[in-house]
């Protein structure tokens, strides 16, 4: 078995859409969490993540959910429901993920942690909202805990 | 009157939409919505330096991330008057070529096909039919592991930089792609079987005008500095530098994306207007596909841009393969990059993302800081097309049902493969 995967997603040039990109440079930052788990920052294609993701026992998704307190961290360990729309140009991260698994055998029995913060806006823009930023150190430490987790 | 609107054509990102209003059975107005709030991307650009440009730029769009950067780099060393080398050309078309391979492959096969087959999703085709799901991911991830290899990751490439290549790849990396290739032959013709087995899509038509990158006698998506236009026969050329007079932007009130019309007509960019824009670009193993899978140039039917999708997608592996082999054969030297000196101008790249026509104009100082950017997607250039075929396709329908008349919006839409997200464009201050 490989170690544990962390992937971080969103897009930096969408605000707040890119917590879960700034999550995951904050743990690649941490030289000893790096040489015991593995990470990667994929954007908002979790599909090309599909070679990474094989042969773990956990992988670990950090990204921004949709909601009313922005800032705010749950962790689901059933992926998030899927939208149910047919997108004109990409699927979305969980329809991403419930598609590698259905016909990937070898990602049956890996677990997938979603590990999200909520955010109410999406804009152009390189900077996190004031609300989003303070909230990154608890998300990483979030993270830090799933990791630690047996 | 009768309103018939389709909400939601895109990810969280942004959305765009498409209304139909009808005044009995004539269609009143016709209109592909962009609702996302203002991106105003250029607007992040301005101050920055010009090796920050391409890897802030590749971020617009994960999967057409190597054509930003590269389109990036492209205008960059216009301005500065930056030759690349051979072997940079060879490499960066390569990385397109992997970008091409990856997205086309991921429309077709997620999104594309489950309207033919009338289901909801990719995942439920996935249900009843696991082996074309998994033929559609193993070309993707072909498509990533080309991208990995010589861009340095699988989305924002970060080896292409500004006068060549901060690193290339070593010849163990090529064999191992090469390998990949050849593997995936069988997958191009499972592909173009699958393709071929799709009922028909035959309800819109419409003289249609195409605008692709020019050239006549290669298969191209990074070099050429012509743009052509193809309109019932007549061919344009229209240099790059000239973009304007072929994107000539007009805002509209429904959308945010600016629609683009050349002498006053919509046009098409995307698979079908490369295919129709460059007829010989075809090599010799996949002459054949065209003639499987009943397309042919020029089409006035905007579905056949999914049937094009897939005979670039087996162009796409053969050329890969043969610039492959060729880079094994000569190696791939560690030569540096042309060195960059700044100074004040303007420079314009334009590429073919795999969706069409990609524009990218900079400003430049001085001491190389961006002025003012221009950043022209395909999805931009398309919208006014997209609304004159959606028109068409109520038009040309038999009945006024309004659950069939929303399926054919949504294929028509889909088939032009649009990026909603960065089709925005506002107007610059």
């Amino acid at each position: 078995m490989k170690p544990d995967l962390v992937i971080g997603l969103g897009n930096p040039l969408m605000g707040d859409d890119g917590a879960g990109a700034a999550a995951a440079e904050v743990l690649a930052n941490d030289r000893r969490l790096a040489r015991r788990v593995d990470l990667i920052s994929a954007d908002t294609d979790v599909l090309s993540c599909a070679n990474w993701m094989e042969r773990r026992r956990r992988v670990l998704l950090i990204d921004a959910v949709e909601g009313e307190v922005p800032g705010s961290i749950s962790v689901l360990r059933e992926s998030p429901p899927l939208d149910g729309q047919q997108h004109a140009h990409h699927l979305s991260a969980p329809a991403m993920l419930a598609l590698l698994r259905q016909v990937t055998p070898t990602l049956h029995d890996t677990e997938f942690i979603w590990i999200l913060v909520t955010v109410n806006s999406a804009r152009v823009g390189m900077q996190l909202s004031p609300e989003v930023a303070a909230a990154i150190p608890k998300l990483v430490e979030r993270v830090r805990q799933e990791l630690r987790r047996r | 009157m009768s309103t018939i609107v389709i909400d939601h054509l895109a990810r969280v990102e942004g959305h765009g939409g498409i209304t139909v209003e009808l005044e009995g059975d004539a269609v009143k107005n016709v209109r592909f919505d962009v609702f996302e709030g203002a991106r105003l991307l250029e607007g992040l650009v301005r101050g920055r330096r010009y090796d920050e440009i391409a890897p802030v730029l590749s971020r617009i769009c994960a999967i057409c991330s190597s054509a930003h950067c590269l389109t990036s780099l492209k205008a960059t060393e216009n301005a500065f008057a930056v030759e690349v080398s051979p072997q940079t050309e060879i490499l960066r078309e390569l990385l397109l070529r992997g970008e091409s391979i990856e997205s086309h492959a991921l429309h077709l096969f997620f999104l594309a096909v489950p309207d033919y087959l009338d289901r909801p999703s990719a995942i439920a085709v996935a249900a009843e039919h696991p082996a074309a799901v998994m033929l559609g991911l193993r070309l993707k991830k072909l498509g990533n592991l080309i991208q990995e290899t010589i861009g340095g990751r699988a989305i924002h490439p970060v080896n292409a930089v500004p006068g060549g290549f901060g690193k290339v790849p070593g010849v163990d990396q090529l064999i191992a792609v090469r390998g990949a290739l050849i593997e995936a032959m069988p997958d191009a013709e499972a592909m173009l079987d699958l393709i071929a087995s799709l009922p028909a899509a035959d309800f819109c038509h419409s003289d249609t005008c195409f605008a692709a990158l020019h050239s006549p006698n290669s298969d191209r998506y990074y070099a050429g500095d012509e743009l052509m236009v193809v309109s019932n026969g007549d061919r344009a050329i229209v240099p790059a530098a000239s973009y304007r007079s072929l994107t000539n932007e007009k805002a509209i009130p429904h959308s945010h994306a600016k629609h683009s019309t050349f002498r006053g007509k919509p046009f098409m960019v995307g698979s079908l207007a490369r295919l129709t824009v460059n007829p010989k670009r075809l090599t010799e193993r996949s002459a054949t596909a065209p003639e499987r899978l009943k397309l042919s140039i020029p089409s006035d039917n905007p579905m056949d841009n999914n049937k094009a999708q897939a005979v670039e997608l087996v162009n796409d592996l053969g050329l890969a393969l043969d610039m492959v082999e060729r880079l094994i054969h000569d190696g791939v030297k560690d030569e540096g990059c042309v060195p960059v000196t700044p100074r004040a101008g303007t420079g314009v790249g334009v590429t073919e993302a795999p969706r069409g026509l990609l524009v990218h104009s900079y400003t430049y100082d001085e001491q190389g800081c961006v002025v003012s950017a221009d950043v022209i997607t395909p999805t931009a250039m398309n919208a006014a097309s997209l609304e004159q075929h959606l028109r068409k396709t109520v038009e040309q329908s038999p009945d006024r049902d309004q659950a069939a008349l929303k399926k054919k919006l949504q294929m028509i839409a889909r088939a032009y493969d649009p990026c909603i997200s960065c089709s925005v464009h506002l107007i610059r201050k």
